[in-house]
């Protein structure tokens, strides 16, 4: 089945621009004049992937994808504006953004990062071998739903934390490098911080290691990577 | 090389002016109260002077059995303020000397209080004069801000649009889709030439006080009918919802140019600020000695308060994020200032937000 694609766009000239490219290359699209349209049609469409445009009448795109987000939905967001501020792309990216890309753009480009965020989704949502619900120290993760029961209760994980922790669980006992935590779970251009994969690997310790300072599950390999043991 | 305060950001720079200001007005009270009670302190010791000289003059006294006229006029050579008074049989602080002493107090706290406003008044008046400054320049830096980011979004939606639109006659198009991509990619590139037109057009009315082109009689009304042909020729739509209206024979003295740039900032605006069904009313008409231009919409609208902000270059009503419209802040701002060029002026008028708007120019008529 065709993966659907809704554009989210006010200025006629790209909205058709981007139909007609995206439609040839087989995808099923549908247009959002505003934000509030776009929030309804995310909710009713149920599409693979938006793009969306981030000055929007009504209701900005950040809003859209703050709302998106809080909503629950997880749906790949991929920002397409004309703006070019790294505080606009960090402010994206904070509300749950998957990608940005500015204005103007080559159709190649813009193939490349809807494929490869497509590509991750899939990978979000399939099924380890393990299975979706993963038993290790006393913790119950439930990967597809992004929770888990710990010695503190049950805790709601974000989807960075869930996507990082699948990517160890799936590769248990072999040392996974930064460079593929960041290529799996983020994509290959949008490197949040080189911190960022610590800060997880520090959250999901806390959540999951009796004493975080001597874990007994997920391992640093020093100047190696990360690994994980049940 | 750039002066140190201009390295600082001007909201820390108003900070410390801020600061700075309420330490000088300080130390100004502080110095005026000082110079107050150096005053009293003199007055203070010059009365203990005189205590200790009417005690000598009693002990002197004391040594006579009687007071002599030669011995008051000398008491009244060693102590020039006190004076022999029979009925008490002692020494006293001349009355003059007293009032003396008292004025001179009173001269100098006037004197101090006089020169303490002085000074309060010079520094209050710099205050305000660099805090509307410091203010005025927080305010053009933010207006600037947005002027890039509109100009960026500007610049940036129609070549991202012309080469999406270029990638997709690539492949095979249906002949009305053709036509639709063909019809995008002009409208993109009149809105490239807009946003040229209006940047080097503001860049020559900025700081001008006087008509920068030669100015040539010109009939209003066909002109203006001519510049809406010409402008909405790709646009139909836009050309629908336009009701002209012109009365014959409008003659003014004008630019011919920039009248059009005038009548397609205010018609632009007037079509983006309003939904795609409604109209847009263009009239030009005689009144008096006068020839007016009026746009009117039942679009957006605007407030009272930002009846006079909208004509400020670099302004523009609502959020950056949440923009309805297209533009760089820069339209109204060149209306304006066309509309002086030529001797006359535009106002605006809304009743309130969502109750649409009318823009009027006025120019004077000129003899043909």
């Amino acid at each position: 089945m065709s993966q659907r694609i809704l554009i989210v766009e006010d200025e006629e000239a790209i909205a058709l621009g981007l139909q007609l490219n995206l439609e040839r290359d087989g995808f099923v699209t549908e247009l959002a004049v505003d934000g509030e349209v776009a929030l309804s049609m995310i909710e009713t469409w149920n599409p693979d992937l938006v793009l969306l445009d981030v000055m929007l009448p009504k209701l900005s795109g950040f809003d859209v994808c703050d709302r998106v987000r809080k909503s629950g939905n997880r749906v790949p967001i991929l920002f397409v504006t004309a703006k070019d501020m790294v505080g606009d792309r960090v402010k994206g990216l904070e509300l749950g953004g998957d990608d940005y890309i500015t204005k103007p753009f080559s159709m190649d480009e813009l193939r490349l990062r809807i494929r490869a965020m497509l590509r991750r989704q899939q990978w979000y949502e399939s099924t380890p071998e393990q299975g979706d619900v993963v038993e290790f120290g006393g913790n119950k993760v439930d990967l597809s739903a992004y929770r888990a029961t710990t010695r503190d209760g049950v805790v709601t994980m974000t989807q960075k934390e869930t996507m990082v922790l699948k990517l160890l669980i799936e590769n248990e006992g072999r040392v996974i490098d930064r460079g593929t935590i960041l290529n799996r779970v983020w994509g290959e251009e949008m490197y949040p911080s080189a911190r960022t994969v610590d800060n997880i690997i520090l959250n999901l310790r806390r959540r999951f290691e009796v004493d975080p300072k001597n874990p007994k599950h997920i391992f640093t390999h020093y100047g190696a990577g990360y690994s994980f043991q049940r | 090389m750039t002066p140190f305060w201009k390295k600082i950001r001007p909201r820390s720079r108003l900070l410390l002016f801020l600061f700075l200001s309420t330490f000088i007005a300080a130390q100004v009270s502080w110095w005026v109260i000082y110079q107050v009670r150096t005053a009293e302190r003199v007055e203070t010791l010059q009365n203990e002077v005189w205590e200790r000289e009417i005690r000598v003059a009693d002990r002197l006294i004391a040594r006579h059995e009687a007071v002599t006229d030669s011995m008051a006029a000398l008491l009244s050579t060693l102590f020039e303020d006190l004076e022999y008074s029979h009925d008490l049989n002692g020494v006293v602080v001349k009355a003059e000397a007293r009032k003396r002493l008292a004025s001179e107090t009173t001269d100098v706290a006037r004197m101090f209080a006089m020169e303490s406003m002085t000074f309060l008044i010079i520094i209050l008046a710099g205050m305000i004069y660099m805090y509307v400054t410091l203010r005025r320049e927080i305010q053009v830096e933010r207006q600037y801000a947005n002027f890039l980011s509109a100009v960026t979004h500007e610049l940036r939606s129609p070549i991202a649009a012309m080469r999406l639109l270029m990638e997709s006659l690539q492949g095979d198009l249906t002949p009305d889709q053709r036509d639709r991509v063909l019809l995008n990619m002009n409208r993109s590139l009149d809105r490239l030439h807009g946003l040229i037109d209006r940047l080097l057009t503001t860049r020559e009315f900025v700081g001008q006080r006087r008509p920068l082109r030669e100015l040539n009689v010109v009939d209003l009304g066909k002109h203006t009918r001519r510049v809406l042909d010409e402008l909405y020729a790709h646009h139909p739509v836009a050309a629908g919802r336009l009701q002209v209206s012109v009365a014959p024979s409008l003659p003014a003295r004008i630019h011919s140019g920039h009248w059009g740039i005038l009548v397609s900032n205010l018609v632009d605006n007037a079509l983006k600020y309003s939904d795609s069904e409604q109209p847009v009313r263009v009239d030009v008409s005689r009144k008096g000695s006068r020839v007016v231009l009026t746009v009117a919409d039942m679009g957006e609208g605007f407030s009272h308060s930002e009846r006079q902000r909208i004509f400020k270059r670099f302004y523009r009503i609502g959020e950056e994020d949440t923009r309805t419209a297209e533009g760089s802040g820069l339209g109204l701002y060149l209306v304006r200032e066309i509309a002086r060029s030529f001797r006359g002026d535009v106002s605006a008028h809304s009743d309130g937000p969502g109750q649409g708007a009318t823009f009027t120019v006025r120019v004077p008529l000129a003899k043909e």
